[in-house]
């Protein structure tokens, strides 16, 4: 299990508990749940790199407690 | 801000919501820690079992030790050190050392000992009389003697030399012996010839080498006699056999097995030489055929594609082929003795065919041409109506139609006419009928050259006209002798011969009527020439339809053979083709023998686009600029143009007028004014009469006598010499306005040259003058003007009165060119003499003075000229000429040219000045050497500074010149019978004075012989028409 902060400053931030096997798209629905917004309009970044929903997190090197970019279609 | 999280248990929760796989909980166990785990495993393992190796080998080692200590007998060097009590003793270790040697090698030689034994028993046992066999002797077996003992080594040689053989066994004396006999026997030899014809390489198959008669045997050179040891019952067999094929071989002679190699590889050359060569196999040839394998195309056309690829292919072809392909590409064309040979065949083989035609054949062939004949003559007849023709018959009937109504006489028309224009002249059925004969000579040769009828009808009209040109002169002889007759009878009404009564009378009629006309010998020439041209066009054309004709009969004859059976398709062929060259052949030739005299009228003209004609540089240049593409400049085109447009108006100008058409003007201007004469001074004098009054010429005359009398009782005197001669002229220059006709042109000539001798101001001042004073006043007017502005100054406004005046075209104007340079606003003669009143026209004033007062003003010189003098007339002549006659000489000239020719102008300086006069007046116009003379005073020399300065004025004669055209002014006026405008007192006054003043300055005696004053009245116009008369006559 790993830990990943999501934050959109503009006053969202939420700490997501995830495997590292766990896709994007299954990360986003997670953050969905939490926040309570469509998982759909939810878009990931890391500096200039868009996460794609079906690679997963291992693959993106995504470890514990990184924070990652959260931004709305 | 708070983050947002949620626990394990919310997270799962939501993870089996969305249909994940819930968290894994506990460490994470990474994939790399997974490996780094094994690795030390592994690491571990292999360590243990190092360990293991190690024990094991520890335990080997001391197992190995254990055993060799076992094996190793005695003691050690460290264990004897330590048993044995004569360690330190050399000696005994030494002795020791040496009896252990001694025994070693003892043992090593009792066993080698051993070894040879045996090997020599095993040797002894085995040799023996069948280890020689299959050894070779090279001797031969009658060499050993019975009983004989002979020791045989083997051979000398080497290892590779006898390798098939085998070993030779010889033996060395016997040896000697056999070399010693073949050496004599080389020597005996040597006395024979050398070549015996039959022992060349080619017979006996083998090299010799140079001059192998000399060769010694060296070696033991043994022959291949000899025996192999152990088949010696086999050896004498052998030995028996050489011989014997030998002896079988020595038998024949060398001839002979010549003889019979040579009849092994004999050819027959013999060949039918009688056999005819022929197109077409015979029986025995066609029965050898060719091979043809199925392979062969194949095989063929891979070789066309990849010859070089595939040589197996090559191998496995017909060896046929190659055959095949010769004669396939054998060029029969190439060879002309086969061509020949097969042509005279094929010849016989038609000949034989032509006797086969029937005579229905014959006749059916005849029947075909004929028809053929008559298509050709129904194609031509009838009548013909081209373009060439109507014109023709146009032309001659537009020329002939005003006879008819002259000659009211029409004749009946006559039988043999076959024109179809009913009026009758004999010229239309001649050409006509030439017509016809050209048409049916056209329509012969039409097949061939149909192409060229058009031209050829040209021609032949040509060729018919002058033929009948030339019938007709003939005949015109006959004519005129009968026209010559009845001319006699009505002289008056030329006698019209009679149409009706034939050709020649017809043509004497055109002639007559100049419709017809005999030409010039050069138009005969031409005519004849044509007539050639045309005749020689007519042969080639006849020769040609003849050519066509013959064509046309030898295609028929050829559509003839190939109608036979034997002539085969490709022979026809190429017959045709043979054929058809060698009538080409024959058609260039002929054509060019026809041409030989061919001269063709050749004329080139070369036009521009304008439609002016070129010559040939021109044109040259046309075609270059289009060539190039590119033309002349501007400059150069615009000089063309002009030249052209020059050239053209002088084509278009009259012969008989100037380019200016100036007589056609007169006439004009004559008809326009109504009167036989012009007056032609009229656009420069117009200003001369309101300048000139009568009475202004009334006042000058009394003027002039009173002004001068202040200034000194000479004057008048001076007065009436200045006035002498212009007078005259004056009176002769003013009557030539045209009353007389014959003179009138004359008159303009002299007037037009008075333009060109004294244009712009000094028109008027010679208006007034005699064309020889004219003459004169023009030599001396080179002279500087303004020479005696002395008495300009003294009158400044006398100007106003001067006729030149009228002439200023504007006051700031310089006079004349060669007027010398003045201030135009500080004039010095002016500041210092001035009297007033406006000086701007004083230099005008000067000069008419000057000119006017020149000629008599040169009275009082003592030089003069004299003109008009033989060119042989030398210095001495005129020396001597004027010493006798005048007075004694200062000075003379002669003038010459650049040539030293002279001039016929002398100059004459006397030494007393009146002497000038005397010669004048004793030598004018006295012929020396057939010429008169003309003596003249020179023009007096300008006057010097210092004169002017002092202010005098030395040309005193101012009046005069008023004087003189006052006196002109009247004739003119009582002329032209008109009333004379005011005059203007101011000038005519100040004129007076001021010359009268001058005057008195220039003393000058007069020799002229003097006028009265009663000359200066007007003269009446008979009087003035006297005098022009005179004048012209003496002219």
């Amino acid at each position: 299990m790993i830990e990943v902060v999501c934050n959109d400053r503009l006053g969202k931030k939420v700490r997501v508990k995830c495997n590292g096997d766990d896709t994007v798209g299954d990360l986003k629905k997670l953050i969905a749940a939490q926040t309570g917004t469509n998982w759909e309009k939810i878009v990931l970044k890391k500096w200039y790199n868009v996460f794609k929903d079906h690679i997963t997190l291992d693959d993106y090197e995504i470890h514990d407690g990184m924070n990652i970019e959260l931004y709305y279609n | 801000m708070s983050e947002i999280s949620a626990s394990i248990e919310e997270t799962n929760a939501i993870r089996i919501k969305l249909g994940l796989k819930p968290l894994k909980l506990g460490p994470e166990t990474s994939s790399a820690q997974v490996a780094e785990d094994n690795l030390k495993r592994q690491r571990e393992e292999e360590a243990k079992k190092a360990r293991e190796e190690a024990i094991k080998n520890k335990i080997a080692k001391s197992k190995n030790k254990r055993e060799l200590v076992k094996s190793l007998p005695g003691k050690g060097l460290g264990e004897i050190s330590d048993g044995e009590e004569d360690v330190d003793d050399v000696y005994k270790w030494t002795q020791r050392n040496k009896s252990k040697e001694k025994e070693r090698q003892a043992a090593a030689a009792a066993r080698r000992e051993k070894e040879l034994q045996e090997l020599d028993e095993s040797y002894q046992a085995e040799y023996g009389e069948e280890q020689l066999s299959g050894l070779r002797v090279g001797h031969d077996m009658d060499d050993f003697g019975e009983g004989e003992e002979r020791i045989l080594t083997l051979k000398d040689s080497s290892i590779l030399e006898n390798e098939e053989e085998g070993d030779e066994l010889i033996n060395i004396q016997m040896s000697e012996r056999e070399r010693l006999e073949k050496n004599l026997e080389n020597k005996k030899k040597k006395n024979k010839p050398v070549y015996s014809g039959f022992d060349d390489d080619e017979f006996t198959g083998k090299k010799k080498s140079l001059l192998s008669q000399y060769d010694e045997v060296l070696g033991t050179e043994s022959g291949n006699d000899g025996f192999v040891l152990g088949k010696v019952n086999r050896g004498p067999k052998t030995g028996v056999d050489r011989s014997g094929s030998s002896s079988r071989l020595g038998g024949l002679s060398a001839k002979e097995i010549m003889n019979q190699k040579l009849k092994e590889s004999a050819i027959a050359l013999t060949y039918n030489k009688t056999q005819q060569s022929n197109d077409y196999y015979t029986k025995d040839e066609a029965e050898i055929t060719f091979k043809k394998s199925k392979k062969k195309k194949k095989s063929r056309s891979r070789k066309a594609g990849d010859n070089w690829e595939d040589d197996g292919d090559e191998n496995a072809m017909d060896i046929e082929k190659p055959k095949q392909l010769d004669i396939s590409e054998l060029n029969f064309v190439d060879d002309e003795d086969l061509q020949e040979s097969l042509a005279r065949s094929r010849r016989i083989a038609t000949k034989k065919t032509i006797k086969k035609l029937t005579p229905e054949q014959i006749a059916k062939n005849l029947a075909e041409s004929k028809s053929m004949e008559i298509d050709e003559e129904t194609m031509e007849g009838g009548l013909v109506i081209s373009d060439v023709s109507e014109f023709v018959s146009n032309l001659s009937a537009n020329v002939i139609q005003p006879a008819p109504a002259l000659v009211p006489t029409v004749a009946a028309p006559k039988p043999v006419l076959r024109t179809q224009s009913p009026s009758i002249d004999e010229d239309t059925p001649v050409e006509t009928q030439d017509r016809a004969q050209d048409e049916s000579r056209n329509g012969a040769s039409k097949e061939g050259v149909s192409e060229d009828a058009e031209d050829a009808d040209d021609e032949d009209i040509n060729m018919s006209r002058s033929r009948t040109r030339a019938e007709s002169e003939e005949r015109d002889v006959e004519m005129e002798e009968e026209t010559k007759e009845t001319s006699a009878i009505d002289a008056p009404l030329v006698a019209e011969p009679l149409v009706s009564r034939g050709l020649g009378s017809t043509l004497a009629l055109l002639k007559q009527q100049g419709v017809y006309e005999t030409g010039s010998a050069e138009q005969a020439e031409k005519a004849r020439l044509q007539a050639e041209k045309a005749r020689l066009l007519s042969n080639i054309r006849l020769d040609e339809a003849r050519a066509a004709k013959e064509l046309a009969a030898s295609k028929a004859r050829d559509k003839e053979k190939a109608r036979d059976k034997n002539y085969s398709s490709r022979d026809r062929e190429r017959d045709r083709e043979y054929e058809n060259q060698r009538r080409e052949q024959q058609l260039l030739d002929d054509r060019e023998a026809r041409m030989k005299d061919y001269k063709p009228d050749v004329n080139i003209e070369y036009i521009d686009e304008s439609g002016n004609r070129l010559n040939t540089k021109e044109a040259f240049r046309q075609l270059s600029h289009a060539f190039h593409g590119k033309t002349s400049g501007k400059k150069k085109t615009e000089k063309r143009m002009k030249k052209i447009e020059d050239e053209k108006r002088l084509m278009g100008m009259s012969s008989t007028d100037t380019p200016l058409n100036m007589a056609t003007k007169f006439q004009e201007r004559q008809k326009a004014a109504g009167s036989a004469h012009i007056v032609l001074a009229v656009g420069n004098r117009n200003a001369v009469p309101s300048a000139f009054t009568s009475s202004s010429v009334g006042g000058t005359t009394s003027t002039i006598s009173s002004g001068s009398r202040p200034t000194g009782p000479s004057v008048p005197t001076t007065h009436q010499s200045t006035f002498a001669e212009p007078k005259q002229s004056t009176q002769a220059n003013l009557s030539i306005t045209g009353v007389h006709a014959p003179n009138r042109e004359k008159v303009t000539f002299g007037l037009k040259r008075k333009a060109e001798v004294a244009p712009g101001t000094q028109t008027e001042e010679f208006l007034d003058m005699a064309l020889d004073d004219v003459a004169k006043s023009r030599s001396t007017d080179t002279r500087g003007p303004g020479n005696r502005r002395g008495g300009a100054t003294r009158g400044g406004n006398t100007g106003r009165d001067s006729p030149a005046r009228n002439n200023r075209s504007s006051p700031y104007s310089r006079n004349s060119q060669d007027d010398k340079w003045t201030h135009d606003k500080f004039d010095e003669g002016q500041k210092s003499g001035r009297a007033g009143g406006s000086n701007n026209n004083n230099n005008n004033n000067n000069n008419n003075n000057s000119r006017n007062t020149r000629a008599p003003g040169n009275e009082g010189n003592a030089k003069i000229i004299v003109e008009n003098l033989h060119y042989a007339v030398t210095l001495e002549d005129i020396k001597v000429l004027f010493e006798t006659h005048a007075g004694p000489v200062k000075f003379a000239e002669v003038k010459y040219d650049l040539s030293g020719r002279s001039t016929g102008v002398a100059t004459i300086l006397f030494k007393v000045p009146s002497d000038a006069g005397v010669a004048i007046k004793k030598l004018n116009g006295i012929a020396l050497d057939g010429q008169s003379m003309k003596i003249e005073y020179a023009p007096a020399p300008p006057p010097r500074r210092d004169d002017r300065r002092a202010g005098s004025s030395r040309d005193g004669p101012r009046g005069d010149v008023f004087s003189r055209l006052g006196s002109s002014e009247a004739s003119i006026a009582s002329r032209l019978g008109k009333a004379n405008p005011l005059p203007k007192q101011s000038g005519a006054q100040g004129g007076q004075s001021r010359s009268g003043h001058g005057s008195g300055r220039n003393q000058t005696k007069p020799q002229q012989p003097k006028q009265t004053r009663q000359q200066t009245k007007p003269k009446t116009v008979e009087e003035l028409d006297a005098e022009m008369d005179t004048y012209m006559g003496d002219a």
